[in-house]
């Protein structure tokens, strides 16, 4: 296998990003750190390329390199370490996390893609954990339009995630 | 599909997610213009892809060179022939006049003709007449001869294995051989160079039928009967042979644009000979 051109190395790196970042986040708690994580196993990738050392399947690499990475980053900083980590994430195989991750970027991406105030309703239910009701005090609706716009929010996500989810779930 | 475990799942991964979503974070595309601005990224490739297209550009612009230099060079030339008993006058891009005999074939090179040196190269019989220029000589190239001028009349001729070059005006440089011997030629010289003797032979004395064949005109002083028998020969491109044998007649006459029988009608009873053309002519 050839060293990577820049461009390969682009498309790879564009493609990788947010699922890496994601699958970061399993293990530390921050997403800046998370972030910086997987930017510094890149630049290792990067500087490995450069030197024309060759790598095989960069993605079970770089994959690797981001556990490893986060790893001895909560060993330095334990305070650091994520609260969610999902029981059976070291029970799972390998390219079963990288399904894991590459789904949630998925997620990620179609929450980007909802309406604003859909969004909004979705976050205070999902990521602060409001109530319905206590949505739509905050927010001066009534609870029924906050059941529907989450209903539509839940949906636009379901079918995002739903073609590959079968396909884990047959395996599951 | 839709069982429990799928929605519970999936419940996990969309708390997971929306726990750490944060408007406008894990932009794949902001992140990588952070990550190659850091990096100089468009200007670094790979050591050996780098080198490859390096010489690939190497390569190319050698070749691009080569062509143009090739082009450049690349002769482009103009021929012209005439077959026996046929006569052309060529001008060059110079106005420099070129009289071609019959059965003569000449060419230069249309791109580089007067770039620095003027070359014709010839076969045959030529008269050259050539336009002065200093700075660009004029070289006239056969096989075995080649002759420098700056501005002058000459002929050249090229018969079998020689080469003859007589000269009208000026003055004319004529190299032949191998072993590149060189004459100088002033007006009413001429000079033969043959691979037999291997060597120019130069005569002083002008050979008043060299030009007949532009001219029209044959001239005689004093002339020996054998060299009479020569220029109509060259001449009217037939043989003649003396039916009488007078080693020491010696012809002084002059014919203008004159039909054969009529000349040697004048020439036989001038001298008491019997010259006939050979049978078949």
């Amino acid at each position: 296998m050839a060293a990577f051109t820049t461009e390969e190395f682009e498309r790879n790196f564009k493609s990788l990003y947010k699922p890496l970042c994601l699958f970061a986040l399993r293990y530390i708690d921050r997403l800046d750190d998370a972030e910086d994580i997987v930017q510094q196993a890149f630049a290792d990738v990067w500087d490995k390329n450069s030197e024309g050392l060759l790598i095989g399947n960069l993605k079970a690499y770089l994959y690797q390199a981001v556990r490893n990475r986060s790893l001895s980053f909560i060993s330095q900083s334990p305070m650091a370490q994520a609260t969610d980590v999902l029981p059976d994430m070291e029970d799972t195989s390998e390219e079963e996390q990288i399904r894991c991750s590459e789904r949630d970027a998925r997620l990620w991406q179609a929450i980007d893609k909802l309406p604003p105030e859909r969004k909004k309703i979705f976050l205070l239910s999902k990521r602060d954990g409001l109530k319905y009701q206590e949505i739509a005090d905050e927010l001066n609706l009534s609870v029924k339009t906050v059941e529907n716009q989450m209903g539509k929010a839940l949906k636009a996500l379901r079918e995002t995630v739903v073609r590959i989810y079968c396909f884990i779930f047959g395996l599951a | 599909m839709m069982d429990n475990g799928y929605d519970d799942k999936l419940e996990q991964h969309i708390r997971f997610v929306a726990k750490h979503y944060k408007e406008g974070s894990l932009d794949a595309d902001k992140a990588w213009e952070n990550f190659a601005s850091g990096r100089k990224v468009s200007r670094r490739i790979p050591l050996m892809r780098y080198l490859l297209q390096a010489a690939a550009v190497v390569l190319l612009l050698i070749g691009i060179g080569t062509f143009y230099v090739w082009e450049q060079s690349r002769p482009d030339w103009v021929a012209i022939s005439t077959v026996a008993g046929q006569k052309k006058d060529i001008y060059l891009p110079d106005s420099t006049l070129i009289s071609l005999a019959g059965d003569s074939w000449i060419r230069y090179d249309v791109k580089n003709y007067g770039k620095d040196r003027r070359v014709v190269e010839m076969k045959g019989k030529a008269f050259f007449q050539v336009k002065r220029n200093e700075t660009r000589p004029f070289f006239v190239e056969a096989d075995l001869a080649e002759i420098r001028v700056l501005g002058t009349s000459f002929q050249v001729e090229t018969p079998r294995n020689s080469v003859e070059v007589n000269v009208e005006t000026g003055k004319v440089s004529f190299t032949a051989g191998k072993e590149k011997e060189q004459v100088i030629l002033t007006a009413g010289m001429s000079a033969s160079y043959s691979m037999e003797k291997k060597g120019i032979t130069v005569l002083t004395e002008e050979d008043a039928n060299y030009l007949s064949w532009k001219t029209g005109l044959l001239r005689f002083t004093d002339a020996p009967i054998n060299k009479v028998i020569e220029d109509l020969d060259n001449y009217y491109q037939v043989k003649i042979t003396n039916k009488i044998t007078k080693p020491d007649a010696k012809l002084t006459a002059s014919f203008n644009n004159m039909p054969l029988d009529e000349v040697l009608m004048v020439i036989n009873q001038t001298l008491d000979i019997r010259l006939v053309p050979e049978a078949g002519e």
